[in-house]
């Protein structure tokens, strides 16, 4: 059971992308059975060249263990996976060498330096230069570490050298689980900063696992939801988030005229809010036209962007699902 | 009948001490020798290719040995010290008159008159016409068995070994003794089997001095 | 750099490996000078069979004679020494994350885990070679040249080996040396690709190693008669080269028993790793 956005791409993939459609990674009926307990079941994702393919889904949803099977740390227990048009399986080398993974958080060599790991993490697929490994170092801004040992570096450098390592085998799909995962906001702007920049610059295609739905508000073109090991949900961002109502975080000044002026408007229900702010439920189409109308009103607008928690929207899936 | 038992015993004690003596007195101009030797080694217990070493001797008691690397040389029997069997220093008793190598010999047995120095036991066997010791058994104070059989030959006017055939014998185990579940094997047995001297190039009294053989011994060089 | 190469670097660029050196270059030097003060001693205790029905001549306490006793009483602890890296080599790539870069990438885990074998075996030859070469150099140093006498003293055996023969004797003793100790690596290494932790596949090893010698060595008829199944009686096979004359039909045989656990012991692993869930 699960609801399907066959119109791809998202908005934030090029045109040609959208008309090209290739399918860089599918899987069918894809499942993991630890026991009697199914992590992942009948998994059937499809992500296109090009795309930045979210995976969402709380905690123990069975994200990793799909992304596991996908980088082939797990065997299968039904199912298949192709990547690139190739059985996973049967061309594993030739496919892997196209395909840069981290599984969790990227756990280097501690004992050996940064440049260190990233030759020899480079070398398992092609023979790299040194140029290269200080390129790549210097993209995610840790050159100067180049020759510092990895066990002297916090965890947000050790993401970056995950994604430094990754640049440096010029893979043509990334997949990360997590990657931001234990990083404090400054770390997490950076790395989406990074997945942005390997989209959009190297044209990569970025698949990752996140249990926050503002990330993939923030990065993804497609994306997929998984819950209790099952795949619910799959398309684009832009169609799989669009809800007939949501509700805004609003910060305005003076409040109180703006709270009195919105209270007259019928399309607009107040929600409130104990910090100086407050939450508006309005018709997503309409958001622009209550900001128009409360700058008519000489009320300062600061911020204004949506407000949906991961179990809304669940529960919203879910009730898609359960209309269906 | 007692006077008449004493005088046949001291008859024959005085037999027997005049053929040692006579095989001594044979030796008096030996006063030093050496000799290039080479030993044969057929012993279970000892696996070692064949050894060459010079022994260099001088009257009474004075040996030295130069050899290549490690040397095992028989500490009985060895090598000619005929100095050795001074009548002086055992009680000789005639045991037989027996034939060997189809001449007339006769077998002596020696013991130690002081057994503080040592208790070693000797039979000899010496031809009575030659005067040379053919073959000698020994009994060392641990109770271990030695037979030498030794072939001479004429330098100058010595004869001198030029082969020696010892045989090393394990004292029988006693009754109840076990050689096979003592734990881990620590037994406690002894070396037996043969050993094969040859001698040769001796060098007679060519006047070895005392200091030579106060000196560490000597590598041989090959 | 390949796959081997990578897992030497990594081997050798751990502190852990440097136990075993240092651990051996101690106990060697520390022997040795020991041996020297009391060299006396030792040839009497040594030489009181011989030496009731021969005299003695030469140097007998020499270098060579230093390193066969050495061998000899610490054959039976370098296995521990090998656990500590063979032990190691795979389940560190788990209690430490690494695995889960190392096996996404395109070399198969068919590679990885017969490129991590093989660098157990070089750490295997590296550690039995330095401890030869230790024994040997500070040997001829403090002791000098000479014939080596072997003292069998479980056999009540002494072996006489001529000077000029001893070096290719003793190339080839530490050669089977190697070859024993590979099968203690085999076993740790099969342990640790089973372990995410390097604990269990260290104890382990030394549990199998330990009770295999003790059965070797009981004294009874039935532990005897398993004797020649248990690998470790196959593992002083290095001093069958020590022997006159070189009985090389029981070293063929050892040598094939030896090859036959460390083939199997590493089908083993490589049919585990290959289809092992990396859950960690």
């Amino acid at each position: 059971m699960k609801r399907e956005h066959p119109s791809g791409a998202g908005t934030k993939t090029g045109t040609h992308r959208r008309m090209k459609q290739e399918t860089v990674l599918r899987t069918s009926g894809l499942g993991k059975r630890f026991g009697a307990r199914w992590a992942a079941r009948d998994i059937n994702l499809e992500v296109h060249r090009g795309d930045v393919f979210c995976f969402l889904g709380p905690n123990g949803a069975g994200k990793s263990t799909t992304i596991r099977m996908i980088l082939t740390l797990l065997l299968p227990t039904t199912g298949s996976i192709e990547i690139f048009g190739k059985d996973l399986h049967a061309e594993r080398s030739d496919v892997l060498s196209r395909v840069c993974g981290i599984v969790e958080k990227p756990d280097f060599y501690l004992y050996l330096t940064a440049y260190k790991n990233l030759e020899i993490f480079g070398s398992l697929t092609r023979r790299i230069s040194s140029d290269e490994i200080m390129e790549a170092l210097d993209i995610v801004g840790l050159k100067s570490r180049a020759f510092d040992k990895v066990k002297t570096f916090s965890h947000g450098m050790k993401q970056r050298l995950g994604i430094a390592q990754a640049l440096l085998t010029t893979p043509e799909m990334i997949i990360l689980d997590e990657p931001t995962a234990g990083l404090d906001p400054q770390g997490m702007k950076e790395v989406r900063e990074l997945i942005t920049m390997l989209s959009q610059e190297k044209g990569m295609t970025v698949f990752l696992s996140t249990h926050l739905l503002s990330e993939v508000e923030l990065v993804a073109t497609r994306m997929a939801v998984i819950n209790h090991g099952e795949m619910i949900a799959q398309g684009s961002v832009a169609e799989l988030l669009e809800q007939e109502q949501a509700e805004y975080s609003l910060r305005v000044s003076p409040l109180k005229t703006a709270v009195k002026l919105m209270n007259g408007l019928s399309w607009v229900v107040l929600r409130p809010d104990e910090k100086g702010a407050t939450r508006v439920r309005i018709d997503s189409g309409r958001a622009s036209e209550l900001i128009r109308f409360l700058v008519m009103h000489d009320i300062e607008v600061f911020s204004f962007y949506p407000h949906r928690t991961l179990e809304d929207f669940f529960l919203k899936i879910t009730e898609g699902i359960s209309e269906i | 009948m007692l006077f008449l038992f004493t005088a046949g015993v001291v008859h024959a004690q005085e037999n027997a001490a005049r053929y040692l003596d006579t095989y001594v007195k044979k030796y008096v101009g030996l006063k030093d020798y050496s000799a290039d030797v080479l030993i044969h080694y057929d012993i279970t217990a000892l696996k070692a290719p064949d050894r060459r070493a010079k022994v260099y001797y001088k009257s009474p008691d004075k040996v030295k040995f130069a050899a290549k690397g490690i040397f095992f040389f028989p500490k009985q029997g060895g090598y000619f010290n005929p100095a050795q069997f001074n009548t002086d220093n055992f009680e000789i008793k005639i045991i037989d008159h027996v034939i060997w190598n189809d001449r007339k010999a006769v077998r002596l047995q020696l013991l130690p008159k002081d057994i503080t120095k040592s208790n070693q036991r000797f039979i000899l066997t010496i031809d009575m016409g030659w005067h040379l010791i053919q073959a000698f058994e020994t009994v060392t104070s641990e109770g271990r068995k030695i037979k030498a059989i030794i072939v001479y030959e004429k330098f100058g006017e010595f004869d001198l070994p030029t082969h020696i055939e010892l045989q090393l014998e394990d004292p029988p185990a006693e009754s109840g003794e076990t050689k096979e579940l003592i734990p881990f094997g620590q037994h406690t047995k002894q070396i037996s089997g043969k050993v094969f001297i040859t001698y040769a190039n001796y060098k007679v009294n060519t006047g070895l001095k005392d200091e030579f053989f106060a000196e560490p011994n000597p590598e041989l060089s090959q | 750099m390949n796959l081997f190469q990578i897992e030497v670097y990594k081997t050798f660029s751990r502190w852990r490996t440097y136990i075993a050196f240092g651990f051996l270059a101690l106990i060697v030097i520390l022997t040795e000078v020991v041996m020297k003060l009391s060299a006396r001693e030792i040839l009497e205790r040594m030489m009181r069979s011989m030496q009731k029905d021969f005299l003695i001549f030469g140097n007998v306490l020499n270098g060579w004679f230093i390193t066969a006793f050495i061998m000899n009483s610490l054959h039976l602890h370098i296995p521990f020494l090998i656990t500590l890296v063979a032990g190691d080599i795979v389940s560190s790539e788990a209690t430490s994350g690494t695995v889960r870069l190392l096996l996404v990438r395109p070399p198969s885990r068919s590679a990885v885990i017969t490129a991590k074998y093989l660098a157990t075996l070089f750490y295997t030859a590296a550690v039995v070679i330095f401890l030869g070469i230790m024994c040997i150099m500070l040997g001829l140093i403090l002791f000098g040249s000479g014939d080596l006498i072997m003292n069998y003293a479980t056999q009540f055996r002494i072996v006489f080996i001529p000077e000029t023969e001893i070096p290719l004797r003793m190339f080839l003793a530490f050669t089977a040396a190697i070859w024993s100790m590979a099968v203690v690596a085999s076993i740790a290494f099969l342990f640790s690709t089973l372990a995410e932790n390097s604990i269990g596949p260290i104890i382990g090893t030394m549990a199998v190693v330990i009770v295999f010698f003790v059965i070797g060595n009981f004294p009874f008829d039935f532990f005897r008669a398993l004797t020649p199944y248990l690998f470790t009686t196959h593992m002083n096979i290095w001093q069958r080269f020590l022997d006159t004359p070189i009985p090389w039909r029981q070293i063929m045989v050892s040598a094939a028993i030896l090859a036959l656990h460390c083939i199997v012991l590493f089908a083993i692993a490589l049919i585990v790793y290959r289809r092992k869930d990396i859950k960690s």
